[in-house]
């Protein structure tokens, strides 16, 4: 009975409730909740005779999947000999390892069905990996299972070693070599396969290599990634050829420029009936041609991502609707799409499989995004970033009311969103007025007469006016000799007044959070934010029309792990104070450029969210030294600390938070210029990829 | 209508609506399997549960007897645990023991319902809670060694929920902050 309920806790619920005694403990290591949990070492050095992995030595559990980043291998022991055998996924990730290690890991690992290699510098320099024959067919006979290989951002990576890693995976269904300096061109593949042009080549990694390798295990593979790569048209050419034996189910090509409709579209028909998921993000070549052509041809398709892909336009978009079975759909950033595109395309009518909708920076309506809530009932995902022209506070009513199944929302910068919309607070008769209009509108339609509509509307109006405890100004029961005295702009200026009084009392009881909670009670009001309660990751940076009112107001989401509310610069203790109580679980925060947040607001913070991993507090002007000793006190759990920018903080942080083993990122420097963009490559601790080689210089065109 | 007698393992005796009692699978399978007949005056007993937990059973179940036959779990189904009604809210406001007992009483009975909302309403009660606090809350007794607790803690600190297997950036930032 305790695995059935754990089997309703989040993943990290679990983790606590496993600290609690024995038996629950033994619960909490079900296989069925072991799938999907990893061993992750970021930034420490793997040595069996200091902490971390010497305290994982003594553990009882399995760990199915590891990931290992920026590790540097010491002394690896006997803990893969110990842990190897139950090991499924690994991940190898700008790690300096050698060889020697690296065999001695893939020994002991016969469950491994997954094998991520990712930028190791060191393992690739040395030329002859893998090449004693001998140890190739242990390492074969142990390896037997494998079914993914991704060897992605490996700059060395050449003919000869992918020959010789492939050739002991005979099992192979996924092959992912995105960002692998791959070259397309015949004349580079002549100039360093000269001879018999048999032996694979130890300098270069060529397409001509690989489609041979493709060629060869055209039978098993279902899944490829050349993403980042020069892939062009002709390579597409090349695999549309080997179907009907080769079926693929998954092809990710992110940021392929050179692609354009004609090679996507040979491949596509060639591959029509199992493609399941596409990625042609940053594909900047594609127009709606080929969007008809997909929309048309691929009826199983679940997932599809166009991302930036600029040529994108409305004529495209509204064929959507033809794949019935799409479940992720990311088309954002595409300029030339916009509210009418989306209505027609996928928010016609109600929808039941879409999941996953990212509508980044397109250029939409409040209609539209109305729309998108009423009809796409099972999203999980919606990410309507940068729509500042769509997203009001009446959308996101909407949205709270209907998508009862949201995981995931993201309103980044969308600035017109202010605390009505994300609390509620007055919200009800503008909604309802909306919803006439809709049945209003509809009915002049169908009746085709125009000038009936206004007064009509106004008889419905009276009795669906919900009942109001408020001073009789609101409703006029009186006779009135005009019709404009119940106009519709009189009401809504009526509305608003009462909704700015209904929050400005909010504001002034703000240390009363009990009565926070009644206002919420009142008919007036709608939907609270708090309602969405499987909500994991809300996204409201750059909304800075929000207030404390908001994180006052019945903020409460058990589940939320990441909350951003970057640039919300009304932001303050009273709020910060609620937040932490009512959404206990969260684990990454980010209050960058809040400036109006203190250092009481800090130690509520690191007191009361005890999960807590990441933090940015960067810019946030008035924060002192008071901070760092708050954060050294409580806050066990953190591992990545920005305080950039913050001016009143002595020189060097680290010096203080030096109790905290865990913490092995912080960002810091009293000198922070406001440049957008560099916030998100600092802070993440891994170099981003290198840039793509510049193009090869020959002209020829095969 | 016809009604059949229950009995708890403290010798009281429930005289029930048979369709009622058919919500409890066990009950169901043991009319089917013993042949009786409805209107006797024989007695089901059920020596794991009381009296009390079984009146609220009942009256769990005469609330719920219209309602449709759930169906089996499908585990790769999301489980949500915001899905409970006020009513079933208001029922389970009782104080940890009762709650634990009905959940026993619901396991042994195979009453689906009212099973999957007891457990989500304990699963929200552990939400958000530090391992502490979840022992006080259940009246949990710690029995770990403090060097196990430890070890534990530690183990935990490693383990992280990977959904997506994120390839060059840990899930967590690039996701938080403008991925």
């Amino acid at each position: 009975i305790l695995v059935k309920i754990f089997s309703y806790l989040a993943p990290s619920d679990r983790r606590e409730a496993s600290q609690t005694c024995r038996r629950w403990c033994e619960a909490s290591r079900h296989t069925a909740f072991l799938a999907n949990f990893w061993l992750v070492l970021h930034r420490q050095s793997f040595d069996v005779n200091i902490p971390p992995v010497r305290d994982l030595l003594h553990s009882f559990r399995h760990f199915p999947n590891v990931q290992l980043s920026e590790v540097d291998f010491e002394r690896i022991g006997n803990f893969f000999t110990q842990f190897g055998p139950h090991i499924q996924r690994i991940v190898f990730q700008a790690c300096e390892i050698q060889e020697r290690d690296m065999v001695a890991i893939l020994r002991c690992l016969p469950a491994l069905r997954s094998l991520t290699i990712s930028s190791c510098r060191d393992l690739f320099m040395c030329v002859r990996l893998f090449d004693d024959p001998a140890e190739r067919e242990h390492l074969r006979a142990v390896l037997a299972n494998v079914t993914e290989l991704s060897l992605n951002h490996v700059q060395y990576l050449s003919d000869g070693i992918l020959h010789r890693i492939v050739d002991i995976m005979p099992a192979l269904r996924v092959l992912d070599l995105a960002g692998c300096h791959i070259s397309f061109h015949q004349g580079l593949y002549r100039k360093f396969y000269t001879g018999d042009g048999k032996q694979p080549s130890e300098s270069v990694l060529t397409f001509h290599y690989i489609s041979q390798l493709i060629d060869e295990r055209k039978e098993s593979l279902r899944a490829l990634d050349f993403s980042e790569t020069l892939v062009d048209d002709n390579a597409l050419e090349v695999l549309a050829g080997m179907s009907p034996t080769l079926r693929l189910e998954r092809l990710d090509l992110n940021r392929c420029e050179q692609l354009s409709n004609r090679g996507l579209g040979s491949l596509i028909t060639a591959h029509a009936t199992h493609l399941q998921h596409l990625n042609l993000s940053k594909t900047y070549r594609l127009t709606d041609a080929c969007l008809l052509q997909i929309c048309r041809e691929l009826t199983g398709l679940r997932v599809l991502k166009m991302r930036v892909c600029r040529a994108l336009s409305n004529q495209g978009v509204r064929e959507l609707g033809q794949l019935a079975a799409l479940e992720v759909l990311d088309i954002s950033y595409c300029k030339e799409v916009n509210g009418a595109g989306i209505l027609e395309g996928i928010a016609s009518k109600p929808n039941h499989t879409l999941r996953e909708l990212r509508v980044q920076g397109l250029n939409l309506c409040e209609q539209s995004v109305i729309a998108i809530a009423e009809n796409l009932s099972a999203l999980h995902v919606l990410d309507l970033g940068y729509c500042f022209h769509a997203v009001s506070d009446l959308c996101v009513q909407f949205i709270i009311r209907n998508l009862a199944q949201l995981k995931e929302l993201d309103l980044e910068n969308c600035g017109n969103l202010s605390d009505e919309g994300l609390t509620g607070l007055g919200m009800l008769p503008k909604i309802e007025r909306h919803e006439q209009q809709h049945t209003g509108a509809r009915g002049a339609e169908r009746e085709n007469a125009q000038p009936n509509e206004r007064p009509g509307e106004e008889e419905e109006a009276p009795p669906v006016h919900p009942p109001e405890p408020e001073p009789p100004q609101v409703v006029a029961p009186a006779p009135h000799i005009r019709i404009s005295l119940r106009s519709r702009a009189e009401k809504e200026i009526v509305e608003d007044a009462e909704r700015k009084k209904l929050l400005l009392e909010a504001m002034q009881r703000k240390d009363n959070l009990q009565s926070a909670q009644n206002d919420s009670a009142t008919s007036f009001s709608g939907y609270y934010v708090g309602r969405l309660q499987q909500l994991t990751i809300l996204n409201l940076t750059g909304c800075n029309g929000l207030t404390d009112v908001t994180l006052m107001c019945n903020f409460r989401i058990a589940d939320l792990r990441q909350l951003s509310l970057a640039r919300c610069q009304q932001i303050s203790y009273d709020g910060i104070r609620a937040m932490v109580q009512g959404c206990p679980a969260v684990e990454h925060l980010d209050l960058s450029e809040c400036h109006n947040i203190s250092d009481r607001a800090v130690e509520q913070i690191v007191v009361h969210l005890r999960r807590l991993r990441t933090l940015s507090l960067r810019r946030c002007y008035q924060l002192t030294d008071f901070s760092l000793d708050h954060i050294a006190c409580h806050g066990h759990r953190l591992r990545e600390l920005d305080v950039r920018g913050c001016k009143h903080m002595c020189a060097d942080p680290a010096m203080r938070l030096v109790n905290l083993p865990l913490l092995t990122t912080i960002l810091a420097g009293r000198q922070d210029e406001i440049s957008s963009g560099a916030f998100d490559t600092a802070f993440t601790a891994i170099p981003t990829p290198p840039p793509l080689p510049p193009a090869p210089r020959l002209t020829m065109r095969f | 209508m016809p009604t059949i007698r229950l009995q708890s393992s403290d010798g009281e005796i429930f005289d029930t609506d048979v369709q009622i009692a058919k919500c409890s699978g066990t009950i169901k399978t043991m009319l089917e399997d013993l042949g009786m007949d409805e209107g006797d005056d024989e007695v089901v007993p059920l020596p794991n549960v009381n009296s009390a937990i079984l009146r609220k059973v009942l009256q769990w179940a005469t609330f719920h007897k219209d309602d449709p036959i759930p169906v089996e779990d499908d585990d790769s189904k999301e489980k949500r645990t915001d899905d409970i009604s006020s009513w079933d809210a208001d029922f389970l406001k009782v104080d940890q023991g009762t709650l634990f007992e009905l959940i026993l009483a619901a396991n042994y009975l195979d009453i689906k319902g009212l099973l999957d909302v007891t457990c989500k309403t304990v699963a929200n009660m552990i939400k958000g809670k530090t391992p502490e606090e979840i022992r006080k809350t259940f009246n949990i007794k710690n029995d770990f060694t403090p060097a196990e607790e430890e070890q534990v803690r530690k183990e935990n600190e490693w383990c992280e929920e990977n959904q997506a297997h994120a390839r060059f950036y840990r899930p967590s930032t690039r996701n938080a902050f403008r991925g």
